[in-house]
């Protein structure tokens, strides 16, 4: 038997779809999460049963790409995985607004099994529901309660399956229901209102809500927090605290890893033969693994508040708020999703976009998504800050480092504004989509789940992007060790011939040595032939090095310089890197990392499309190369004319 | 010798790994991120 599971998103159709076939499909807390349909097999006694997990949707007419490989299955009876039944499930305490769709497909004749699914959060709310009443009004539907997530309800289910009556006749609102044709918007409304007239109607007898003291709580905070004045107040001081504590916080474990590093890197150099292997393993290896490993702490501060922020209801607040923010500049109330979750990483964000319906608004989507400044980032904003902006506090508890961060991360907000109003006149759309957001009640954090959740993301930092930090230090340091012929060896006398060093003692003359020879070097010869594309920006050759060598992913950025550097820094492997970069000195003799440098630096980061990972799933998901490349040389554009215009100024 | 041919070694297998790593990027099926791994989704196998 082939058996569809349909529902609304979020009610958990891909938990019940894990319970029955085992399997262990990606299950999230947001509408969205299964934007293609998967199969899995269910094996009852010697009967085998195909279940297909289709993408949430409202209604059987759809509004979006996911919702339409829905309709697409409903209207044409004739396809190979047209289902022989279908488990329809439900948010249980959402009753009212799953009933449409369920109506629908009931009124198609499909064989169904209502699925009361996450029916504890009935309890929990204080709902009760009438399954009897409930019953009589669909007639032939088996309804059977359950708790996926928990695993409870799957016998229940199989035992649904075991009885499920094919040949029932059913109609609840049309008889013998045919849908309306897909551009029919005025028939579809119609339908929409008549049928939910009659849902109300049903979920007056079957339902009885009655408000829990978190309800009320919560409706009184709302007043406050989603309030067009105060809301976004409320969230531009909680971002600030947020970016307060990660730079004040994260400083104490940050000093303490930085310090395992160099020891190590100080004690390995010791007991390793010398040779080419320690110079590899000290001076490319281990400083380009700990100059990105030292920003663990702040990164997992950042996912530990945004968790809370998550857990305790208050990001759906947030979304609501945004969406009247984002309207007037033409993003669709569905690209609020998507762009939060960018803050984390593009790559979930552009999927993501899957849900908006109008191919114009989803592209717009897609591409001011970048722009929101995500978890890589923070490594190289973090490195910057440290570098060139003072630790001051004003009123006694706002650090300017902290107040920096969060004007980076709102300045990423102000170009995805900016850009997305240019793109909605060059890409016109009658279409307008909409956000349907339920507010959930404010709720107490759960820790254990916050803690499991950062520690895997952390875990999958350190070990995928880890294993390109570790390649790329490993070709970076060959690279900055050897150069072309006797180059290195020949520029070397051929410096100490011309150049007095007279007025330098020994550590500054051994410096200056290795800085030639660093330029001698492949890497240095490449540096120095982008160094004029890069000059102007207030850049030298490192940075430009590194700046290429982080489209591979931004955090990149540092493990490069810090491999770059410790190259350079040839026998001083107790030196960290921030200690490196600033008393670093460019041709000029002037200081390589200033403010107008470090900020035009930042500014750059917060513009550009350094992040392979993004192209690629852009490119996967417009199904050509032509939108990625355009966004890359856009965003370049914009990066490269804003850092220059900061370097310009401030300089 | 040994640790130059170590080193070799290791650059080889470096310039190996980044190049997989690429051509599965651009090429391949890829959902999750680099940095923080989130959408891990569709590496569902479609048989139990």
């Amino acid at each position: 038997m082939k058996i569809a599971l349909f529902g609304n998103p979020n009610t958990g159709k891909s938990s019940v779809f894990n319970l029955l076939t085992g399997l262990r499909q990606q299950v999230g807390n947001f509408a969205g999460s299964t934007v293609d349909k998967r199969e899995g097999l269910l094996a009852i006694g010697k009967a085998k049963h195909s279940i297909t997990d289709f993408p949430g949707a409202y209604s059987v007419y759809p509004r979006s790409k996911d919702e339409k490989i829905v309709y697409d299955l409903l209207t044409n009876k004739n396809q190979e995985i047209y289902p022989d039944a279908a488990l329809f499930v439900v948010d249980a305490a959402n009753l009212e607004r799953n009933l449409l769709f369920f109506t629908q497909v009931y009124d198609l004749n499909i064989p169904l099994i209502l699925v009361l699914n996450m029916w504890d959060l009935t309890a929990k709310r204080k709902i009760e529901i009438d399954i009897e009443k409930l019953q009589e009004a669909f007639p032939g539907v088996q309804i059977v309660t359950s708790n996926a997530r928990l695993g409870f309800g799957k016998t229940r289910i199989i035992q649904a399956i075991q009885n499920i009556n094919l040949e029932a006749q059913r109609s609840f609102f049309i008889k013998e229901y045919l849908i309306a044709e897909i551009n029919d918007q005025e028939k579809q409304i119609t339908e929409t209102t008549l049928r939910y007239q009659k849902i109300k109607k049903l979920i007056f007898e079957v339902e009885k809500i009655n408000e829990t003291k978190t309800d009320v709580f919560s409706r009184k905070i709302d007043k406050i927090v989603v309030h067009p004045i105060w809301g976004y107040a409320i969230f531009i001081v909680v971002l600030l605290i947020i970016f307060q504590f990660i730079f004040s916080f994260a400083s104490i474990p940050m000093e303490l890893i930085d310090g395992i590093f160099t020891n190590f890197a100080a004690h390995t150099s010791q007991i390793l033969p010398t040779g080419v292997f320690n110079n590899l393993i000290c001076h490319g290896i281990i400083p380009g693994i700990g100059g990105v490993v030292v920003f663990i702490p702040q990164i997992a501060l950042l996912f530990f508040f945004i968790a809370i922020l998550e857990e305790t209801g208050y990001l759906a607040r947030v979304v609501f708020i945004m969406d009247r923010l984002m309207r007037p500049f033409g993003l669709n109330g569905k690209s609020v999703v998507p762009l939060m979750s960018s803050v984390a990483c593009a790559i979930p964000a552009v999927m993501a976009t899957r849900t908006i319906s109008n191919w114009k608004e989803r592209m717009i989507t897609i591409f001011v998504a970048p722009f929101m400044s995500c978890s890589a980032r923070i490594p190289v904003y973090t490195l910057l800050i440290s570098l060139v902006i003072p630790k001051i506090y004003y009123f006694g508890f706002i650090n300017l480092q902290g107040f920096v961060l969060f004007s980076l991360y709102s300045l990423g907000l102000v170009a995805v504004l900016l850009v997305s109003f240019i793109m909605k006149f060059i890409i016109r759309s009658e279409e307008k989509g909409f956000l349907l957001l339920e507010l959930p009640s404010y709720k107490n954090p759960r820790w254990t789940n916050i803690g499991i959740s950062i520690i895997e993301k952390i875990k999958l930092f350190i070990f995928d992007a880890g294993k390109v930090i570790l390649a790329i230090s490993i070709i970076l340091w060959a690279l900055a060790s050897y150069g072309p012929g006797n180059s290195i060896e020949e520029t070397l006398v051929k410096t100490k011939e011309l150049k007095s060093f007279s007025d330098l003692n020994e550590v500054e003359k051994e410096r200056e040595l290795a800085s030639v020879k660093l330029e001698a070097s492949y890497i240095g010869r490449m540096g120095k032939f982008i160094e004029p594309v890069i000059s102007p920006l207030g850049y030298d050759w490192k940075i430009g090095i590194s700046l290429i060598t982080s489209f591979a992913a931004r955090e990149v950025f540092v493990g490069s310089l810090a491999t770059i550097y410790a190259v350079q820094d040839d026998g001083a492997t107790k030196t960290r890197l921030i200690d490196r970069l600033k008393r670093d000195r460019n041709s000029k003799g002037e200081k390589t990392y200033t403010i107008a440098s470090g900020v035009s630096l930042m500014i750059f980061y917060v513009f550009a499309m350094q992040c392979m990972s993004t192209l690629a799933v852009v490119k996967r998901e417009t199904n050509s190369w032509k939108w990625p490349l355009i966004q890359l040389l856009v965003m370049g554009i914009i990066a490269y004319l804003s850092a220059y215009l900061a370097f310009q100024l401030l300089h | 010798m040994a640790q130059t041919i170590i080193v070799i070694l290791s650059i080889i297998i470096a310039i190996g790994y980044l190049l997989r790593h690429f051509w599965k990027m651009l090429f391949q099926k890829k959902s999750s991120c680099e940095g923080c791994g989130i959408a891990k989704g569709g590496e569902t196998k479609i048989q139990p």
